[in-house]
């Protein structure tokens, strides 16, 4: 067998957002026809790492070299030219236009002015025929199984000759059957010489398909892997990170439950009853893997999806589930992952924003403009909220600025259970801080808070019990004496 | 403040212009009668789009609003001439029957999730073609008949020197004012406007709010219906009322709510309604071909957009 010729060598790239280093001097080698798994947990820099690659994101330093020449700044279009495509986790495919249309979207052939539909199906036969796919190009998208899509985009991948197919989680969505149609897929490309960097938080996906594996924690590289080296165990190894962060010294102490869910079945697990309760002045955590049903369990209890089966009580009272009102009304409130379309309104306020949810206790039709200026002002000192005036948009606040008043606005309220989804997401370490502490105040007056985070190191601090989700139920409950990132690892994958 | 009411000081700026200008082309403009006659159709125009405005501020439309006030004409002159019934069962039935067609629309658009714009659409073609039929094809009206002098008086008549349905819009807008600017209600109007989906997740009853603004838009077209029933004195199922949906839409807009929702206050729909009012009176009193009427229209809601975008890049 030749040498294998090296593709791509990344050497330093570093990225920061904000205060946070996302990439920090990471290097990744490919060669030509091989398949490479990139592992790590979330928010290690896999994504940012991929976004460079394919020109969507510019590194602070670090440089790229593609088939021995020096590149320059990606952008989406250069990236292409090169021959690096990219399968993203949620596809792009148009429903509405066919397999082909798809595949050669922006550079359809012509004649004259007209759509040559004749070699525009004919090209596309080529390329199916290199998968060995069984679709035909006038087929609309929209009748197309999930793993039948991927395959299209993987397609029009190949279509543009690339060199380099990067793969995003592409299992994340496909059932088992359809899963291994996709790896019998990558392997097809290996043997035509396509390079495949396979990103993924599936070990055995990894240890079927790729030749060797590179790992990312923290940022950092963090251990590269190949022939017998790559075994599970070695592989869980280098994805957690070394260092643990230091414990809340002080344990807070649990009454009786109060939140209490029982055999709830998601509409996307419905083969996964969870069952969980939390207790008064208690912080739960609940991780896992992004798509491991975490926030589909926080909908069903904030009343925003109704479950195909179990119940929900709050002090033995039971909740209507699908009824968000109700739910409001008895003092269980959700604080969403996605803020600035569902925590804030952007647009509105920050009084606006924090009397929202209260403003019609006061029991009468009309506005009382100093209680509710009184009330949102109470809140800003609370949560030291970094603001000129109440009356200025959410949206001209810092990321940090806004969680915390997606959070105040229901400190507004009589609160029994609070549920925050992903809260310290994009907030910087200063207000990440503020409202730890604010969470904990929370927790000491008696509150059940339910703490859904994918951040290990938050999860590892700041709960008290922790809960594992892995493919929509529990994989493992983890007391404060046995929690560590590498039991919370094993229980994840 | 100055930049809170940036769009409502504009358009004041350009009434006055407008005002002024005419003014000095024909003094005409500035006579009793003329003044009379101006605020009359203030009134039940304004009465009309401020009703409208309320189902824009959640980020709908409301295009049956002509119709309605065809059907519900119809009705109150058959009710009151026809049927011999009393106004006092009539009147607050008319009401009410608005109230009922805005609660459907409500419904259709927050329970059932169609769209404002295809539920109003067919509001507009169902309540003219019901109109026409439950009046034969035929002008129904109170001609010379006598006793309703009283409520002849609420279009026609005035009150210390202000026409009566001026009056009346002015209570209507001090009410809708509070509603929105001051209530509750308003305050979850505007949520829902903004992000239904942020607002449904901070606890607002985003499908009861929807629904209680296609309501108020139905009780004002109501109240609109019955005065311009008793201003044109004769109700042609046909034509009565069309094209009012556009005059009540494009003083909403002129007043600077967006389509989008969530934006405008009550200030800029009266100040939409009066700019709307004299431009009809300026191609009136300049002797201005009155089929150019909608296009004066038509043009100075596109000079008000494109004036807006410019100070908004300004301010941005």
């Amino acid at each position: 067998m030749a040498e294998s010729k090296s593709l791509l060598s990344a050497s330093n790239l570093t990225k920061s957002y904000g205060g946070v280093r996302a990439l920090d001097t990471v290097s990744l080698e490919l060669s030509t026809g091989e398949t490479v798994g990139l592992l790590g947990a979330n928010g290690a820099g896999k994504s940012t790492l991929i976004k460079i690659l394919c020109g969507l994101v510019t590194p602070d330093s670090g440089s790229i070299i593609f088939e021995g020449r020096q590149v320059g700044p990606l952008s989406p279009k250069v990236s292409e030219q090169l021959g690096i495509s990219v399968i993203h986790q949620e596809r792009h495919a148009l429903e509405n236009l066919t397999v082909a249309e798809n595949i050669y979207l922006g550079r359809e052939p012509k004649i004259g002015p007209f759509l040559d539909n004749r070699s525009l199906n004919a090209d596309t036969q080529v390329v199916l025929d290199r998968l060995r796919l069984d679709v035909s190009p006038s087929t609309p998208v929209q009748d197309l199984s999930n793993a039948q899509r991927q395959m299209v985009e993987i397609a029009r991948a190949l279509s543009f000759n690339a060199k380099l197919v990067i793969m995003d989680e592409p299992t994340s969505s496909l059932s088992e059957t359809e899963a291994e149609r996709l790896l019998t897929i990558v392997d097809e490309l290996r043997s035509q010489g396509v390079t495949v960097l396979y990103v993924s938080h599936r070990i055995d996906e990894i240890l079927r398909i790729a030749t060797r594996t590179v790992s990312l924690t923290d940022g950092k590289n963090s251990g590269n892997l190949a022939g017998g080296e790559m075994t599970r165990e070695n592989i869980i190894q280098s994805i957690i990170g070394r260092t643990e962060a230091a414990r809340r010294s002080e344990s807070r102490v649990a009454g009786e439950a109060r939140l209490v869910v029982s055999n709830v079945r998601t509409t996307k697990y419905p083969d996964s009853p969870v069952s969980f309760e939390v207790r008064r002045g208690e912080v739960l955590g609940i991780t896992g893997l992004v798509g491991s049903g975490r926030s589909e369990v926080a909908r069903v209890i904030f009343g925003i999806d109704r479950p195909v089966g179990g119940e929900v009580t709050i002090d033995g009272e039971p909740l209507s589930l699908g009824d968000t009102l109700n739910t409001i009304k008895k003092g269980v409130f959700l604080v969403p992952e996605d803020r600035r379309n569902l925590g804030v309104i952007l647009d509105f306020s920050i009084e606006r924003n924090i009397t929202l949810p209260s403003v019609k206790d006061a029991g009468g039709p009309i506005v009382s403009e100093a209680g509710s200026r009184s009330m949102a002002a109470t809140q800003i000192k609370n949560l030291s909220i970094k603001c000129a005036t109440m009356d200025q948009p959410v949206s001209s606040l810092s990321g940090g600025n806004q969680q915390k008043v997606a959070l105040g606005k229901w400190l507004a309220k009589d609160a029994r259970c609070l549920v925050l989804d992903e809260p310290t997401c994009g907030v910087d370490i200063g207000a990440r801080g503020e409202i730890y502490d604010q969470i904990d105040a929370l927790a000491k007056q008696g509150l059940a808070v339910l703490m859904i985070s994918s951040d290990t190191d938050e999860v590892l601090t700041q709960c008290d019990r922790v809960l594992v989700f892995s493919r929509g139920g529990v994989a493992g409950e983890l007391s404060r004496d046995h929690l560590s990132k590498d039991a919370i690892m094993r229980l994840a994958i | 403040m100055l930049n809170r009411y940036r769009k409502e000081l504009l358009l004041l700026a350009v009434l006055v212009v407008v005002c002024i200008f005419l003014t000095i082309r024909n003094p005409q403009f500035l006579s009793p009668t003329n003044l009379q006659n101006i605020t009359r159709q203030i009134g039940m125009y304004g009465i009309l789009s401020i009703g409208v405005a309320v189902v824009v501020v959640t980020g709908g439309i409301d295009l049956s609003v002509g119709s309605m006030c065809a059907l519900l004409g119809v009705l109150m002159a058959m009710g009151l001439v026809e049927k011999k019934m009393p106004p006092a069962v009539v009147i607050p039935g008319i009401l009410a029957i608005g109230g009922a067609l805005g609660w459907l629309h409500g419904i259709l658009v927050s329970r059932l999730k169609l769209q404002p714009f295809i539920v109003t659409l067919c509001g507009l073609l169902l309540y003219r073609g019901a109109a026409r039929f439950v009046a034969s094809d035929e002008s129904k009206g109170f001609g010379d008949s006598v006793g309703f002098e009283p409520l002849k008086q609420l279009a026609t008549g005035s009150v210390a020197g202000m026409s009566t349905a001026f009056v009346l819009f002015l209570i209507v807008t001090v009410l809708v004012g509070v509603l929105l600017h001051k209530s509750v209600l308003g305050r979850h109007l505007y949520a829902v406007g903004k992000n239904s989906e942020a607002a449904r997740y901070a606890g607002v009853n985003v499908l009861r709010v929807e629904t209680i603004a296609y309501v108020i838009a139905g009780v004002c077209t109501g109240v609109a219906a019955i005065l311009f029933a008793f201003y044109t004195n004769s109700i042609a199922p046909s034509s009565h009322g069309s094209y009012y949906e556009l005059y009540g839409v494009a003083a909403v807009v002129l007043g600077g709510f967006s389509l989008r929702g969530g934006e405008g206050t009550v200030i800029g729909v009266v100040l939409g309604v009066i700019l709307l009012q004299v431009l009809q009176n300026l191609v009136n009193l300049l002797g201005v071909p009155s089929s150019l009427n909608f296009a004066v229209m038509g043009f100075v809601i596109l000079i008000g957009a494109l004036l807006e975008k410019a100070f908004q890049k300004k301010a941005a």
